[in-house]
């Protein structure tokens, strides 16, 4: 297809001796929103890193916007405008407001502008600008760090359980905040949830992964739909 | 009153050179979580190229003491930072996500081998300088004791000073400073950032080598003899510092170095010579016992 921004093709993860990710195969098309839901334990978040390089993929093939980047350092994958937002929000706890948004963009060539545009999307972070990041609330963290994400300018912004421990008001403004990117300006967004009612609502597209193996893929609404994907992901969370 | 002032001057001074190595102690501690044990014998390092570099100079005929001084300064401060760099290349890199003794080891054996590498090149007699900034201000005599204040001192306080605020500056102000500071509280996160780790881990010997070579020459100019050893003490003497102050703060280790310098030089003044190095332990063990994480140093906390 050629329209892929990035592709996964039977990338196989290993933690050791203990295989985290087989053969899996994931595609996300430019200007998608495509949400990957699983248990936990089901490898969700590995798979975020994988594409990040830490940990590098053991077999299979990683290609993000027409080149091969499986065998990149970190450093040099991130620098493709991919921003990843990860799993425990990863704020710098000693750094104010302001320094974590300038860690954000450091190495991007083309941040003019990133910062009012992050605080127009969260004001509540302008409030909090001086403020050193372990002082602020959960739901402030976890919007600092998107808004740090954002900084870079990604073309793809992976987001790793972005409503984790939030009260469902702050979720909401999350995933409209979300939505807004993507409509307005053609962000791709790989979104691993737990929420899986909100993610597959939200995504044009979603995978479900089971003990680091792919078992279904269709449009979120599909997905929605299908009683497996009802009974394991959904009961008591709608 | 005027013997206790002496003994002020002097620990201060003593204090400011402890507290610039101690610096790069602390830095490489507050990134990759390891004591440096290599770092001492950068200092030593730095004062024989600045021996070498002032007999040099004089030899050549310059004989302006300030240009001397200052491309001297330049010099030792270029070639520690080289030896620094070598270092994290050679003991630490090669090493990382291995167990975590075995830099610990390997760093030890690079302190063994620049010990021995100079002590083969240079000899392992004392090295002697002659005094290159003499004299000084008497502030104040009381009976036949005369509080002196060599110009020297006052040398070493004000580049102290100066490099401590440049090196400050550096740290919380440039993107540099920034991207070392996150990859002290989230080394994967600042990776996943775009920041290219392992630079920034080479950069942090490398300042806190240059900040170990001015120490050197200052150590040199103000006791006029070294030899193959000294970095040994000096760097136990810093390394005390850091831990005192609370190893991965930057002001601690330049206030635990003050402390270390004062207690030495007046356990010294008053007590015994002999004994200066048991005070400035014992009283470092009796600090950890009750403040185990140092002066300035922070309990490992954060809000999640």
């Amino acid at each position: 297809m050629s329209d892929a921004l990035l592709t996964l093709a039977g990338v196989s993860t290993f933690y050791g001796a203990v295989q985290a990710l087989k053969s899996v195969d994931l595609v996300v098309r430019e200007g998608e929103i495509v949400t990957l839901i699983g248990a936990n334990g089901a490898g969700k978040s590995t798979l975020m890193m994988t594409i990040c390089g830490n940990p590098r993929a053991r077999a299979g093939r990683i290609t993000y916007a027409g080149d091969d980047i499986t065998a990149l350092p970190t450093h040099l994958i991130m620098r493709r405008a991919i921003a990843h937002a990860p799993e425990g929000r990863r704020i710098f706890p000693r750094m104010t407001v302001r320094e974590n948004l300038l860690m954000g963009a450091q190495s991007a060539p083309e941040a003019a502008g990133a910062f009012e545009r992050v605080l127009a999307l969260f004001p509540r972070l302008a409030e909090r600008i001086g403020q050193r990041g372990g002082t602020l609330s959960g739901g402030e963290q976890q919007m600092l760090a998107i808004a740090r994400a954002l900084m870079s300018r990604p073309r793809l912004l992976l987001l790793d359980e972005p409503s984790l421990g939030l009260a469902p008001m702050i979720v909401r403004q999350i995933f409209a905040a979300i939505r807004a990117l993507n409509r307005d300006q053609g962000l791709t967004v790989l979104l691993v949830e737990q929420n899986a009612f909100q993610a597959l609502k939200l995504a044009h597209r979603g995978y479900v992964l089971v003990n680091g193996a792919i078992t279904m893929e269709g449009s979120g609404m599909e997905l929605l739909r299908r009683p497996e994907v009802r009974s394991a992901y959904l009961e008591g969370s709608a | 009153m005027a013997y206790a002032l002496q003994q002020l001057i002097n620990g201060v001074t003593l204090g400011m050179i402890y507290g610039l190595i101690a610096v790069g102690y602390t830095m490489v501690y507050g990134i990759i979580g390891m004591i440096n044990f290599a770092h001492g014998d950068v200092f030593m390092i730095g004062a024989f190229v600045s021996l070498v570099s002032l007999l040099g100079l004089a030899a050549l005929g310059v004989s302006a003491v300030p240009l001397a001084l200052g491309l001297t300064l330049l010099g030792a401060v270029a070639i520690s930072a080289l030896y620094g760099w070598a270092i994290e290349r050679l003991a630490y890199r090669p090493l990382r996500g291995s167990f975590r003794l075995a830099p610990l080891i390997s760093a030890i054996g690079m302190s063994i081998a620049l010990e021995n590498y100079v002590q083969v090149v240079q000899g392992a007699r004392v090295k002697p300088l002659a005094p290159v900034v003499p004299g000084g201000l008497t502030l104040m005599t009381e009976g036949s004791f005369a509080v002196q204040l060599g110009w020297m001192q006052v040398v070493i306080v004000v580049v102290t000073l100066a490099v401590l605020a440049l090196f400050t500056w550096l740290v919380t102000k440039t993107p540099l400073g920034r991207a070392m500071r996150a990859c002290e509280q989230d080394l994967k996160m600042a990776a996943l950032l775009g920041i290219d780790t392992d630079r920034t881990i080479s950069l942090t010997f490398v300042i806190g080598a240059a900040l170990a070579a001015v120490a050197g020459l200052l150590f040199l100019l103000y006791y006029g003899s070294i030899d193959f050893f000294v970095g040994f003490i000096a760097g136990v003497k810093a390394f005390t510092a850091a831990v005192l102050g609370g190893v991965g703060s930057l002001p601690g280790a330049v206030l635990g170095g003050l402390l270390i310098g004062l207690i030495e030089t007046i356990w010294s003044a008053y007590f015994s010579v002999q004994y200066k190095d048991v005070a400035a332990f014992s009283i470092l063990a009796v600090a950890l016992i009750f403040m185990p994480t140092g002066l300035l140093g922070r309990a490992d906390v954060e809000k999640v």
